[in-house]
């Protein structure tokens, strides 16, 4: 690049181009990258609450159906709260289930109770409640089931099991930041049906913590049940032989 | 200006290709935490030892009297129910056993001829 012309070259307009890319570039970062990286680092506490919850879920997985007595987890509960909410009976915000049969079985309105945390950042919901791990957006209609219970319809014996598991608290906890969850089985109570029937079952979500589509899809989905009405959340299974429920009450002892 | 060198570019190429490479990495690594959660998971709940237990119980059934064996079977299925949270059914049909588990996450199904 031998003979050049530098006659138009100006160190001060350089210097002022540089600076007001320099000036540009942290403006942008400010007003677009940081609140990505804070949405970013919201996003990345939920997905590591998915995980814990679906950890605790196996936990109540061991006390129910494997015979331990007891179970505690240390966990880290970042960007929210995980609070402990035990059954209550007549509590008319929390979802419940009612299982009935074409015999003349009824189970009466079963409260379950729940481990709840919510992102404080977010705007996200995810429950630990009857086995399944659900997850919602607060204020919003929808829901996922992110770990589905262990509900099943065995149509070789025609037998239909259902598990109800019941969460109780001596009195409301939560926590956030590093602590522990203790859980321990209190007992199990096994009712059996056997004659021919059709069992309907009745998810009522309550005012406060809505699931239906959640359990809407398990329920037609994996379980097969079909919903007698669109948006009932009444479900039903028929040339059912026996019905199985099992319902096992859990204590939480601390959050 | 002075005369540019440009011989030094291989290092602004490479500061890009690890760049891509640790992007690469990162999302490697985020997947597989929840990889090892499943597998982990799916062992667990793999009931080995409830399917050998059901086996290792039906064929001392067998060895029970036949006008006998309607009881012993109806305590298995009791015991599976309440123990093992499974659903079972055993069909004894001459030489040929059928036995059939279901805890609703693993289904097995056997079929044995003894000769």
């Amino acid at each position: 690049m031998n003979g050049r012309n530098d006659y138009g070259v100006s160190e001060a307009i350089g210097f002022i181009l540089i600076l007001g890319i320099v000036i540009g570039s942290i403006g942008l970062v400010t007003l677009y990258g940081y609140p990505l990286l804070i949405k970013e680092q919201t996003n990345t506490d939920i997905r590591n609450m998915e995980r814990t919850m679906i950890v605790l879920q196996n936990d109540i997985k061991s006390l129910c159906y494997k015979n331990v007595p007891y179970k505690e987890t240390s966990l880290q509960v970042s960007g929210g709260t995980l609070s402990a909410l035990g059954a209550v009976d007549g509590d008319v915000s929390a979802p419940r289930f009612n299982i009935t049969t074409s015999t003349g079985y009824d189970s009466g309105e079963v409260y379950l109770g729940q481990l709840k945390y919510a992102s404080s950042a977010g705007d996200a919901v995810i429950s630990v409640s009857n086995g399944a791990v659900l997850k919602r957006q607060e204020g919003q209609q929808g829901s996922v089931m992110l770990a589905e219970p262990r509900w099943f319809y065995d149509n070789i014996t025609k037998t239909f099991m259902i598990y109800l598991i019941n969460l109780t608290t001596n009195e409301a906890m939560a926590q956030t930041g590093v602590g522990a969850v203790r859980m321990g089985l209190v007992e199990t109570e096994t009712q059996i049906n056997e004659s021919a029937m059709t069992v309907t079952v009745k998810y009522n979500p309550g005012t406060s913590d809505d699931y239906s589509t959640a359990w809407r899809n398990y329920l037609t989905g994996s379980v097969g049940m079909t919903e007698t009405a669109p948006g009932s959340n009444t479900y039903t299974l028929g040339g059912v032989d026996t019905l199985v429920i099992k319902e096992y009450l859990i204590k939480v002892h601390g959050v | 200006m002075a005369r540019m060198n440009e011989e030094g570019q291989w290092i602004v190429l490479m500061g890009l290709l690890v760049a891509v490479g640790m992007l690469f990495l990162a999302l490697v690594i985020n997947q597989s935490a929840l990889v090892g959660q499943t597998t982990a998971e799916a062992v667990l709940e793999f009931p080995k030892s409830d399917i050998k237990d059901l086996r290792s119980a039906v064929f001392d059934l067998m060895e029970v009297p036949a006008d006998n064996r309607e009881n012993v079977k109806q305590d298995i299925y009791a015991l599976s129910l309440h123990r093992k949270n499974s659903v079972v059914k055993v069909d004894i049909d001459g030489d040929i056993l059928k036995i059939h588990f279901n805890n609703g996450v693993t289904m097995y199904y056997e079929s044995y001829e003894f000769v």
